[in-house]
């Protein structure tokens, strides 16, 4: 049996999620619901959970705030973020690959989320989150799954995606290549609010600032550190070079 | 003109340049010509056919002022810069107007947009999907009464919304009725006590009575999210709607924890925070204001007790009724 905590302001969510749990999930059991994160800090202090169901926009703390309460050792549980809306934390969550549920919940995602959990085939890195939450979107760590871990790389070091049917290949600026097991549009939409990542070609992610050339033959492509050759659509040709252009401003 | 006493009684004729001879009247002591053209001109006379050569006139008539050329050049001058003053007048007299035009329809998009922004602060997304969880959850527990009641108020307050939003101007009745829908959304997120009152003067005609439609909903939507819901225990919310000079007042009083407080507290939380609705209620006054002569204006005080402490915070917004 798992311990979980629920942290959420609102009686009615607490409710409803104490009810999908016992009815869902049957190895996990809810040792406290707590209205706000002080309360929810103490007790997850003096119970140990296993999980920590944290809802974020809650008056006076935010849930983002617990990771501020506890060093990185402390965090010997597993948190699932909940939230109504936040477009700044689901952005950081999906970068730093930290679970998180949507509501109103759907019983298949609360499931996924248990499954992995449940293998804790990875542990949370809540450093890379807090560094997310705080730094500007120019100095982040993007967590990106492999066959077997989930590797923290600086953003600045790729200098571009390239699809790979299923998989994707990241290419590094120190000429190393990660395979990731997640497609070119997961990517895609997790970059998506970061101005330097251009999505060229179906097949390419680019990171504009590696670009030293664009060559027009052979049907138009660009050139990354002088030597990797990256297509772009002649649709999105216009884009790109604007996008170089402001960046030279 | 020629007054020797020795040719009185001679016949004398002249010519001017080459026209012919012309003769004297007898005793005719001066010659006069009125009509000469301006130019060069040479008189010459004969006494008994014979010409004197030593008696010749030369003179000149210059030609009038009107005719110099540095007064043609003058008037040529004058005229051009005229010309060019005049097109120029109506050259910047277009500019002037177009760019009545082009402001006239910015605002217009502005007031659009801001109408776009006010649906949306009222439709606050954070509202619209706790709402829906707090449905779910309803239905989880198998509350059917509450889940019903609830889903009805939020789909009438949104079918409210969307008709409100194809309108410049509601009636108070209107306002009055989302704001009925609204506080008891709000009311249900509660734990503890939350009382709201809404209250009408009778000066007021809710039938009748037009103001621009959403314009209160977000200072009650901030005195809930800033003032009570930071507030531990007894949560109150009045509304009163006034009718003075015609002018609507309403008063929006909660006893949450005061603007101070919740600065602070917002501050702590996220720095990146930003209230959208005071933002977006903030531009849609400017935009208001800018096309009415007669402005809203929204005057915000901070309440305190005898010894000090903030006691919550009263929102007085004055609407122009037309």
């Amino acid at each position: 049996m798992y311990k979980a905590v629920i942290i959420d302001d609102e009686k009615m969510a607490r409710t409803l999620l104490e009810g999908m749990l016992n009815e869902y999930c049957k190895d996990i059991t809810i040792v406290e619901s707590c209205k706000d994160l002080p309360t929810g800090v103490k007790a997850i202090r003096k119970l140990n959970p296993d999980l920590v169901f944290l809802d974020i926009e809650m008056p006076g703390h935010s849930g983002l705030e617990l990771l501020e309460f506890f060093n990185d050792e402390e965090i010997n549980f597993s948190v699932v973020f909940t939230t109504a809306y936040n477009q700044y934390a689901i952005q950081a969550f999906k970068f730093s690959a930290i679970d998180y549920l949507l509501k109103p919940i759907e019983i298949a995602d609360l499931e996924t989320a248990l499954e992995r959990f449940r293998k804790q085939n990875h542990k949370q890195n809540f450093g890379i989150l807090k560094d997310n939450l705080s730094n500007n979107t120019q100095q982040r760590k993007l967590a990106i799954y492999t066959t077997g871990s989930i590797k923290f790389i600086d953003i600045n070091e790729i200098l571009f995606f390239k699809a790979d049917g299923a998989y994707t290949r990241i290419i590094l600026n120190d000429e190393t290549e990660v395979l990731a097991s997640k497609s070119l549009k997961t990517y895609e939409d997790i970059l998506a609010g970061t101005p330097f990542f251009f999505r060229s070609h179906k097949s390419f992610i680019v990171n504009i600032n590696y670009i030293t050339e664009y060559v027009r033959n052979d049907g138009g492509y660009a050139l990354v550190n002088k030597h990797h050759q990256i297509s772009v659509s002649t649709d999105k040709l216009d884009t790109l070079l604007n996008l170089i252009s402001r960046k030279g401003k | 003109m020629l007054n020797y006493a020795q040719f009185q009684h001679q016949n004398i004729a002249y010519k001017i340049n080459n026209e012919n001879w012309v003769n004297t009247m007898p005793n005719m002591r001066s010659l006069q010509f009125a009509s000469l053209s301006p130019g060069n001109y040479t008189i010459q006379f004969k006494i008994n056919n014979t010409v004197l050569t030593n008696a010749v006139v030369n003179f000149k008539i210059n030609k009038p002022f009107w005719l110099q050329w540095w007064f043609l050049l003058l008037i040529v001058t004058v005229l051009t810069v005229s010309g060019l003053v005049y097109y120029k007048w109506q050259i910047s007299l277009l500019i002037k107007k177009n760019k009545l035009i082009t402001e006239k329809m910015t605002l217009e998009n502005e007031l659009n947009k801001s109408k776009l922004t006010s649906i949306k602060s009222q439709m606050n997304p954070h509202f619209f999907y706790n709402a829906l969880n707090t449905i779910q959850s309803y239905i989880f527990i198998n509350d059917k009464k509450n889940a019903s009641n609830y889903l009805s108020k939020f789909s009438k307050l949104t079918r409210m919304i969307l008709e409100m939003s194809e309108k410049d101007t509601i009636t108070i009745g209107e306002e009055i009725e989302a704001l009925n829908l609204y506080l008891p959304l709000e009311q249900m997120r509660f734990e503890d006590d939350f009382d709201f009152e809404i209250k009408v003067s009778l000066e007021i005609d809710k039938e009748m009575d037009k103001i621009p439609p959403m314009l209160i909903q977000p200072y009650v939507e901030n005195a809930i999210k800033h003032g009570l819901l930071h507030k531990e225990g007894k949560k109150n919310l009045s509304i009163l709607f006034d009718n003075i000079e015609n002018n609507l007042i309403v008063t929006i009083i909660d006893n949450g924890v005061g603007r101070k407080r919740s600065e602070q507290l917002n501050k702590i939380k996220d720095s990146r925070h930003q209230s959208f609705s005071t933002q977006a209620n903030k531009k849609r006054l400017e935009i208001l204001n800018q096309s009415k002569n007669k402005p809203v204006a929204v005057i915000i005080t901070d309440n305190y007790n005898e010894i000090g402490n903030a006691t919550g915070t009263t929102v007085t917004l004055t609407i122009p009724l037309t």
